[in-house]
């Protein structure tokens, strides 16, 4: 229905009324015959009352029409779209991927169920939006973009829409299978205009997370550890198997009650990767497996020089992340320096310094404040000696002093380099753990990466293996929610363009009105 | 159209007409160019087409309040000149404010806005949901870009997304002359050593040099206790910068450190690095052990290499701050009054939330004789305490001080009226079978009521004591006088109350305390008021044959009397017991065997979920330990000296001794802590030892700046790896305990703002947000009138200023000015009227 957005400006056309009354006509007409314009002289004239009044300039109608369009535009008449404008909101978590029985994904499913009313709204504005990555518009809902959300699907957390994309003068439809409920809760109370669920499987086990960490009795082996969940709603059993590129390293048979996730461990071998399988396989495949790339587990490369106390050679060799190697090698990311070879450029090196006879501390230890805490070595002072006097420059870092003695200093500068003034071969502490938690404190900051505790991990997310719908969802599946705007037009414009149209009209007739007087004109003045 | 026109006075008016129509097409060719305008886009006066912008003000440490006003002032001032463009600005910091439109004051606390954070995330995000709600046409922000929370980029590129690429104004702040370059200190200190702390200064200049620094600088160090406690130390920085600060650590507990760098000349602070450094102050010793009577298990832990603070117990307050330093805590036949409900809170708190062991021993003074029943102590113990028992008859003699001074009082009751109500409630809950007897005293002695039975004794003393205070005061001859009366007692327990405010006077204690033995009579002493002499009175009735109870308030005589008597009754077991070991203890070896008797031992029941490893032959609780939260608890009933002389004797003592005190102390965990700081919040994870297979329980409970012991939810996210985020996590001390079969682990972290407080400049990022299209500089002419491109309303002022000029074109043409038609119509009117 037609509205208006300033409608008291149409209070402007009862003024046409005035417009047609400039334009009355001239004094009465009177026709006089006469046999001879002579006799014209002569002639009595008639009252004024008694002849015929001329009509009114036809102009006015020009005139008038000009006024009414503009009044009409300035109150800005706007008319409901035909053309919906549609916001098409992607649940792309894993569960969309799940096969219903003898039809296609869930995702494929709802997404052909919105094409099939998209077509029959003509002329619909669609913008496809997934809830993984609700800033990136997809653009129409078209073949190629049903394929990118597939292939996507799973492969970030989805999220509820942020407020700031939830238009008011846009419909909001959402695809989802409900199994996540949180991707309901839309901010500031709002909700779906529409929502297409297809959620017709229930049953489902998935792989959620394996993470491996090297093992802590033994350096060459990992420890392994899987979650898996069940996120149907029927009790059901698996076998697990763990498989690396040697073959399959162990295998169980898991039962889970529905909603229960258990974590599954197991030990195997150094290796490059490992992966799980769940079988029997389910209707969603894609949770059935999981792969994880085992190679940042494996050991550093460290140059090693012969210089070097025995004690610290010692502690790199039996660092679980770090492996001394020749210096000639390629693979070497880190060097130890003692003296024999500087440090190369690009190389992290850490550089033990001993330029005199060892000495007691003098002063009580002290961390930087950018040594975390529950990374500081618990130290005796007693036991520790200095070998070397450093100098810290304006930009370096001391990491620990003792009194005014810096013992490690991280070096500013391209090449990361850190300098170290303790006595290593000092007998105090040779045997405890003090040197190998030196040694890995060193080359974490170093390397700028975690060394002794590492893991590594693929993690799908809490609920992932989730694909049995909520209620809350459930109620609200297929029910439209009224949008409070609804898209309207703009009808001032197009007004606009046709009161200059016919401004142009009322132009050209003033011009040539004023050529037909100019002529007169001339001839008078003439 | 005629082009000659005859008027009236038959004059032809061409050249009139002529102007009026080349006056109105000009009139409509304004109007024409005025409508186009319109339609293109252009803006003029309607407010709709002045831009609404919404300026986002960083309100953070590191950006200066006044370069950030003048920024915010430019803003303004462009939108007054560009017409008065609507200007929204919206503060933040760590978290967003309110909104305001220009003009309008702003009331955001500084604290609500959170100004030792920034996150810029947060702050466009927040301008994103208002832009949603009303449009607005451009964002400008005034920040320097450091962000210490949140991802700035990911909403920059949503706001590119929403066609909202803010434009930025750069503010940071110039570096100072020189700054705290790091501190160093020490992460743990013993109470008593000497903490150093040392501050490296950097000049603004590169390279350090003595005429950098050759300008006086101060360096203000500040320690602060948990207990909020504060004190601060200056240090003069040498010619490379190096300023040394040193405290004394006076007391157990984290310290933090926070580090100014002071002009002295003007006292401005150039520089702070707040929360620099945390010092973890441990006490002397491992274990504090409260003596309540002296017994030989602390010097057998000594000669054994432990480590302890021995302190009596009536010290036990001065500890309730610093518990948390100890390992476990060894109360030695202590009572309950021996120290406040504060100490016994922060000790139960201490054990259940930060896993503090705690050992208790029997003896006179412990368990239901120290109070213990229902008390704060015994909700962690692995026993509780039998009622008193009335089995027993007992003959008491209640002694009354009556001297001037119980005459003092406030309310109109005096301390003599206290007592006589006290003494009247007390022995009200005496039995049929017991027996009492009163005597007042001042300088001298007077029997009111002789020993006699209970019930006409209580109705004796409801009736007027016909005496009054006054006089001085002589404890001798009355302590005779009760003695007496308590000597002609049968076989009943023998109970003497003392009731006085004074001084003992000079009278031959040994030999009032010889006679006390004699007779076996069993003292309970109340010193009423802040002057009576409780350590008299203790040497005069002795450790083992009673106990004195300091009362502060008057008005707590009754209470204080009546529970002293029934802890006076409670069921200790006398004789020579045989005890069992039916559990193995909780340390190696487990099974001692062949236990000696023991002598006596305080009646007790197990608490459920309690383990009696040695107990009676009548089943009585001897040994019993049980977890109470993260502490371990183990309760002696029977104590560890007078009462187990045959145990000291014992060629298991020391395996007994030592077993106990390292079970109750716990030993370090094999548990790794680390602590990371994410935008958000804070990360915890913890490495437990054991991986595949370990089963046994692992908590993680966290103390932050703003709450106290918590326990927070981790999960196993790689064999052995516990995980646990703390969402939201200000900047402060926090303090992590994680408690595994094995005993507690406590380690702290400081999380620290150190790009709010030591940032200077601005982002570099904002060249590459830049270079990426997420932002644009500043550009005032933002605001200027300009085309708006078609998607927009119509100007409306446009819109009226063309009808305008089109409706004065129309008048101008058909109008005519000479007023011709004026006066016919004048004239025709006139005809009419005539």
């Amino acid at each position: 229905m037609l509205s208006f957005v300033t409608p008291w400006c149409l209070l402007g056309l009862p003024l046409l009324p005035l417009i047609r009354w400039l334009h009355r006509g001239g004094r009465h007409r009177r026709a006089v015959p006469v046999s001879h314009v002579g006799l014209w002289r002569g002639s009595q004239a008639s009252p004024p009352a008694a002849g015929e009044r001329r009509p009114p300039d036809p102009a006015w109608r020009r005139r008038a029409l000009l006024a009414a369009l503009l009044f009409v535009a300035l109150a800005e008449p706007q008319w409901p779209e035909q053309r919906t404008r549609l916001t098409l909101w992607v649940d792309d978590s894993l569960s969309m991927l799940t096969r219903e029985e003898g039809q296609g994904t869930r995702l494929a499913l709802a997404l052909a169920q919105v094409a099939l009313q998209l077509a029959a709204m003509a002329d619909a504005e669609v913008e496809v939006r997934a809830l993984s990555d609700p800033w990136r518009s997809l653009g129409a809902l078209t073949a190629a973009t049903t394929s990118t959300l597939i292939a996507g699907a799973g492969r970030q957390a989805a999220s509820a829409p942020p407020a700031a994309l939830l238009r008011a003068d846009r419909l909001h439809w959402l695809v989802s299978d409900g199994a996540h409920p949180a991707l309901l809760q839309w901010p500031g109370d709002r909700r779906p205009d529409r929502v297409f669920q297809i959620a017709n499987v229930t049953r489902n086990v998935g792989l959620e997370r394996l993470s491996a960490r090297r093992s802590a009795s033994d350096p060459e082996r990992l420890d392994l550890l899987l979650k898996l969940s069940n996120g149907g709603n029927v009790a059901e059993t698996r076998e697990l198997a763990f498989v690396t590129d040697e073959g399959e390293i162990a295998r169980s048979t898991q039962r889970l009650e529905p909603g229960a996730s258990v974590l599954v461990k197991a030990s195997m071998p150094a290796a490059a990767r490992v992966r799980a399988t769940l079988q029997p396989g389910d209707s969603l495949a894609e949770d059935d497996e999981i792969a994880l790339d085992l190679a940042p587990l494996g050991r550093i490369p460290v140059a090693s020089d012969p210089k070097c106390p025995k004690a610290l050679l010692a502690a790199v060799q039996a660092h679980p992340a770090l492996a001394l190697a020749a210096e000639s090698s390629a693979s070497v990311k880190a060097a130890l320096d003692c003296g024999m070879q500087g440090a190369a450029a690009g190389r992290a090196t850490l550089r033990v310094v001993a330029q005199r006879a060892p000495t007691r501390l003098q002063g009580p230890l002290q961390w930087s404040s950018t040594v975390a805490e529950s990374q500081r070595v618990r130290l005796d002072a007693e036991a520790l000696q200095l070998a070397a006097r450093l100098q810290a420059g304006p930009d370096d870092s001391v990491l620990l002093a003792a009194g005014d003695e810096p013992l490690i200093v991280s070096r500013a500068g391209p090449g990361r380099l850190i300098e170290a003034a303790i006595d290593f071969e000092a007998t105090a502490i040779a045997r405890g753990p003090e040197i190998p938690l030196l040694v890995n404190l060193m080359f974490e900051r170093l390397l700028g990466q975690p060394l002794l505790d590492q893991i590594v991990l693929v993690d799908r997310g809490t609920g992932a293996a989730l694909v049995v719908p909520s209620k809350r969802l459930d109620a609200q599946a297929g029910k439209a929610v009224a949008n409070d705007a609804q898209p309207r037009r703009d009808l001032a414009r197009p007004l606009l363009m046709l009161a200059l149209l016919v401004l142009l009209w009322e132009i050209f007739a003033l011009g040539r009105q004023w050529r037909l007087l100019s002529g007169p004109a001339r001839a008078g003045s003439a | 159209m005629a082009a000659v026109e005859r008027t009236r006075t038959g004059r032809v008016c061409v050249n009139a007409r002529n102007s009026r129509t080349l006056l109105a097409l000009a009139l409509q060719c304004a109007a024409l160019i005025a409508l186009a305008l319109s339609l293109l886009g252009y803006a003029w006066l309607d407010p709709r087409s002045q831009p609404s912008l919404l300026v986002l003000v960083d309100r953070s440490e590191s950006v200066p309040r006044a370069d950030s006003d003048r920024a915010l002032a430019e803003v303004v001032a462009a939108a007054k000149a560009a017409g008065g463009g609507q200007v929204q600005t919206l503060e933040c910091a760590g978290r967003p404010g309110a909104t305001a439109l220009q003009g309008a004051a702003l009331a955001i606390s500084p604290v609500s806005l959170d100004p030792t954070d920034t996150n810029i995330e947060a702050a466009l995000e927040a301008a994103l949901a208002a832009h949603a709600q009303t449009p607005v046409a451009a964002v400008v922000v005034i920040s320097d870009g450091l962000e210490t929370a949140g991802d700035a980029t990911r909403a920059l590129r949503a706001m590119r997304e929403a066609r909202l690429p803010p434009q930025w104004i750069a503010v940071g702040r110039p570096p100072p002359p020189a700054r705290v370059a790091q501190v160093l200190a020490p992460d743990r200190a013993r109470v008593g050593q000497r903490i150093r702390i040392s501050v490296q200064l950097a000049a603004q200049l590169a390279g350090p040099s003595a005429a950098q620094f050759d300008r006086a600088l101060r360096v203000k160090a500040s320690v602060r206790q948990v207990d909020g406690q504060t004190r601060a130390a200056v240090g003069q920085p040498d010619a490379a910068g190096l300023a040394v600060i040193e405290f004394d650590a006076s007391r157990s507990g984290a310290l933090v450190v926070d580090v100014a760098l002071e002009d002295p000349a003007s006292g401005q602070t150039l520089d702070a690095m707040p929360d620099a450094a945390v010092i973890d102050v441990a006490p002397r010793a491992a274990m504090l052990y409260a003596q309540g009577s002296a017994g030989p298990l602390a010097r057998s832990l000594q000669q054994g290499a432990w480590a302890l603070d021995v302190v009596p117990a009536a010290s036990l307050d001065s500890h309730a701050d610093g518990l948390a330093g100890y390992q476990a805590v060894v109360l030695d036949d202590v009572a309950i009054s021996d120290a406040s409900p504060r100490f016994w809170r922060a000790l139960v708190e201490a054990v259940r939330n930060q896993g503090l062991g705690l050992m208790v021993l029997g003896g006179e003074r412990s368990f239901a004789r120290g109070g213990y029943r229902e008390s704060t102590l015994e909700s962690v113990l692995p026993v509780t305490s039998e009622p008193a028992s009335l089995d027993q008859p007992v003959s008491v003699v209640f002694a009354v001080d009556k001297s001037g001074s119980m005459g003092q009082g406030s309310a109109g009751v005096d301390r003599f009226a206290l007592a006589q109500q006290a003494v009247l409630e007390t022995a009200r809950a005496l039995s049929e079978r017991d027996s009492l007897g009163l005597v007042v005293f001042d300088v001298a002695p007077w029997v009111l009521i002789p020993l006699g039975p209970a019930r006409a004794g209580t109705i004796a003393l409801a009736r007027d004591w016909q005496t009054r205070p006054n006089g001085g005061t002589k404890l001798a001859p009355a302590l005779a006088a009760a003695i007496t009366e308590l000597e002609r007692a049968g076989a009943a327990r023998r109970l003497l109350i003392l009731v006085t405010d004074g001084f003992v006077d000079d009278a031959p204690l040994a030999d009032l305390r010889a006679r006390l033995d004699r007779a076996r009579i069993e003292t309970i002493a109340l010193a009423v008021g802040p002057d009576a002499d409780a350590d008299a009175l203790q040497r005069l009735i002795g450790a083992q044959a009673g106990l004195v109870l300091r009362v502060d308030q008057a008005a707590e005589l009754p209470l204080a009397m009546r529970t002293g008597l029934e802890r006076r009754r409670a069921r200790v077991e006398r004789g020579t017991i045989a005890v069992t070991q039916p559990l193995t203890l909780p340390f190696a070896p487990g099974m001692l065997g062949d236990w000696p008797a023991i002598a006596a031992h305080a009646v007790t029941r197990p608490q459920a979920g309690a383990t009696v490893a040695v107990r009676t032959q009548s089943g009585e609780p001897l040994i019993a330990w049980q977890a109470a939260g993260r502490g371990r608890v183990v309760a002696v009933t029977s104590g560890l000296s007078r009462w187990t002389p045959q145990w000291l004797a014992w060629k298991r003592w020391p395996v007994l001794a030592g077993g106990l005190a390292t079970w109750a102390s716990g030993t370090d965990p094999a548990v790794a802590l680390a602590v990371s700081d994410l935008p958000g919040g804070l990360q915890v994870e913890a490495d437990v030892e054991g991986g595949p297979g370990r089963s046994e329980p692992v908590s993680i409970a966290v103390s932050t700046p703003t709450t106290r012991s918590r326990p927070i939810s981790a999960e196993e996210v790689a064999p052995g790896r516990l995980r646990a985020v703390l969402p939201d996590a200000g900047a402060g001390l926090y303090t992590f305990v994680v408690s595994t079969a094995q005993g507690t682990r406590r380690q702290l972290h400081l999380r620290r703002h150190r790009s709010e407080s030591a940032a200077w400049g601005t982002n570099p990022a904002l060249e590459e947000w830049r270079s990426a299209g997420l932002i644009s500089p500043w550009n005032p002419s933002l605001l200027a009138p300009r085309q708006r491109g078609t998607g927009v309303a119509l100007d409306r002022s446009l819109l009226a200023l063309g009808l305008l000029l089109f409706m004065a074109g129309v008048v101008v043409d058909r109008a005519r000015l000479d007023g011709a038609d004026f006066r016919s119509a004048l004239g025709r009117w006139r005809r009419r009227a005539q």
